[in-house]
């Protein structure tokens, strides 16, 4: 379009010029030149047809391989230019010769739902005039790699275990297939949705120095010590191979303290007796006055004992919460140089008495109210809140 | 590269200046288009300064062979096209030192191989229809006795016109 402007301009001045020196020769080149471009108009006529070849499902970021097929219906050739919305990137110019063309380009899209359309723009040889002809729709559909699917996971599982979780203490470390075995509350069912097949998140667990595990032998707990016993002797298991000690307390202070060793000898440490009746609804509001730690002075204290834990290690934390105030405090204290996480059986969930309309009404209440310390206590800690149905794969 | 070796030949028989420059006009189209078209208008319209006939009845073979050959030089720039032809006819053209009608020749025979190679249809009548009312012209104007350059410039302008309206319609100019 420029150089047919710019011919045509060098007409008008070629005849300005001839007239103004009453010189022939400039208006004859000027009507030399404006025959050359009748014949460059009158013969061109192109006759195109085009369609486009490409898988209709793509990767993101992925390269991709479109074809596109010009049937040139004339004796001539002819310059083409595609041009696509959307546009995936530029496209050379290319020579289109009589008969059938294939040409192929690359794209790189980005995931989801696209209709392209496309045209191409014909020129003749020399570049003075154009055609455009529209090529079919076609419509692709473009997934999500499964490399931006890990690094996706990857940004949530490490956002959510810092926001939410407090530390870092599960690191997201791959997604893989699912086999059988597999946890089902491992499935990441977004990324499973998007290959079309079962999808597994892989986590890796570190842990620095030894791992205490505290159990809470308070009275509460002793309502629940079947239960309880059965999470410390599943955690135990999986640590097999780790030197886990043990750290026994209850609502006072420390009753027992076992250094480190191999896990399966733990289990014989805690000779507490169970006490057989309902958990009790109600978190105690137990106060020790200043006059009977000094009559119990001689026993240890929870957060005394846990300060001097040795520096990076992980203390594993089952209790019911029944002295949630100073497991707080202790949370706040051994948090600065040990990791810390915690277990809950939640006491409304393991509830067996009667029930009516007033007692559900209860259990509500203080469920509601248990949630609150969860979230309070998750800010600060992990906290895992589980019923007498969750086991390992709650837990681990 | 053969309206470039014409127009030096030319230029030397015809004791031109202009045509000298014809040679870095063809390489200017190698590097940027735009460059060459601005450059070719100034060339075509010094050329047109330098070289001047006052009558188309007094038209001969050194006026069409510089008119051929620098319409040969924007067809060479706006398409570039490689061939032996094409060398022998560039070899051809220096001949024309020894008789001017060589470059004639070497000229018109470029322009013909050109058409030739692009299958030429349609085009060959879009050749013939400015070319046949010219011609009309002459042979009536000459009943009449019009012979004066002005009439004959305003006369070719009108048709340039008519046959500029053809391409304007088409490219949406108006």
């Amino acid at each position: 379009m420029k150089s047919l402007r710019s011919i045509t301009i060098l007409i008008f001045l070629l005849c300005a010029e001839a007239y103004l020196l009453s010189n022939v020769f400039p208006a004859i080149l000027a009507l030399l030149i404006a025959t050359y471009i009748l014949y460059v108009l009158f013969e061109f006529d192109p006759k195109i047809e085009a369609k486009r070849e490409v898988e209709r499902t793509l990767y993101e970021g992925k390269k991709a391989e479109v074809k596109l097929i010009v049937k040139n219906l004339t004796k001539k050739s002819y310059r083409a230019k595609l041009f696509e919305n959307p546009d995936f990137g530029k496209t050379d110019e290319f020579i289109i010769k009589p008969g059938e063309n294939g040409f192929s380009y690359y794209i790189i899209p980005s995931k989801g739902f696209y209709r392209i359309k496309g045209s191409l723009e014909i020129w003749d040889l020399r570049k003075l005039f154009r055609k455009k002809f529209k090529i079919p729709e076609i419509e692709i559909e473009v997934i999500p790699s499964v490399e931006s699917l890990k690094e996706k996971a990857r940004i949530r599982a490490n956002f959510l275990s810092k926001s939410t979780l407090g530390i870092s203490m599960l690191d997201f470390h791959s997604l893989r297939e699912f086999q059988w075995g597999d946890e089902l509350r491992m499935i990441d069912w977004k990324a499973s949705a998007r290959l079309g097949e079962l999808i597994v998140k892989e986590f890796l667990k570190e842990w620095e120095g030894d791992i205490y595990v505290v159990f809470d032998a308070s009275r509460e707990m002793r309502k629940k010590l079947d239960f309880s016993l059965s999470i410390l002797s599943q955690l135990l298991i999986s640590l097999k191979g780790k030197r886990v000690g043990l750290v026994l307390h209850d609502e006072i202070g420390i009753k027992k303290i076992v250094e480190p060793r191999e896990p399966i000898y733990l289990l014989k440490e805690i000779r507490i007796s169970p006490i057989k009746s309902d958990p009790s609804l109600k978190i105690p509001d137990l106060r020790i006055s200043k006059y009977m730690r000094l009559f119990l002075r001689k026993i240890p204290s929870l957060s005394l004992s846990l300060i001097k834990m040795p520096r990076k290690s992980l203390l594993i934390f089952l209790s019911d919460l029944s002295n949630s105030d100073e497991l707080m405090r202790v949370f706040i204290e051994v948090k600065k140089d040990c990791k810390v996480i915690v277990i809950s059986p939640n006491p409304v969930l393991f509830y067996r008495g009667e029930m009516n309309k007033e007692i559900i009404l209860r259990l509500y209440k203080e469920y509601l109210k248990r949630d609150g310390i969860i979230k309070k206590l998750n800010r600060i800690v992990p906290t895992i809140d589980i019923g007498p149905n969750d086991f390992k794969k709650v837990i681990l | 590269m053969i309206s470039a070796f014409s127009l030096i030949v030319l230029g030397i028989i015809l004791d031109l200046k202009t045509p000298f420059i014809a040679p870095l006009i063809y390489i200017l189209s190698y590097w940027r288009r735009d460059v060459f078209l601005i450059s070719f208008i100034f060339f075509a319209l010094f050329l047109g300064y330098e070289f001047s006939f006052e009558n188309v009845y007094l038209l001969g073979v050194k006026d069409l062979s510089i008119l051929i050959a620098t319409l040969l030089l924007l067809e060479e720039g706006l398409e570039k096209r490689t061939g032996k032809i094409y060398y022998f006819l560039a070899f051809l053209a220096f001949f024309g030192l020894l008789l001017i009608e060589a470059v004639f020749l070497v000229t018109i025979l470029t322009l013909m191989a050109r058409f030739y190679q692009d299958r030429a249809r349609k085009g060959l009548k879009a050749l013939i229809l400015p070319i046949s009312l010219i011609f009309l012209f002459i042979v009536f104007a000459s009943q009449i006795h019009v012979k004066s350059s002005l009439a004959q410039i305003i006369v070719i302008s009108s048709v340039i016109l008519l046959a500029s309206a053809l391409w304007f319609r088409r490219e949406n100019f108006i």
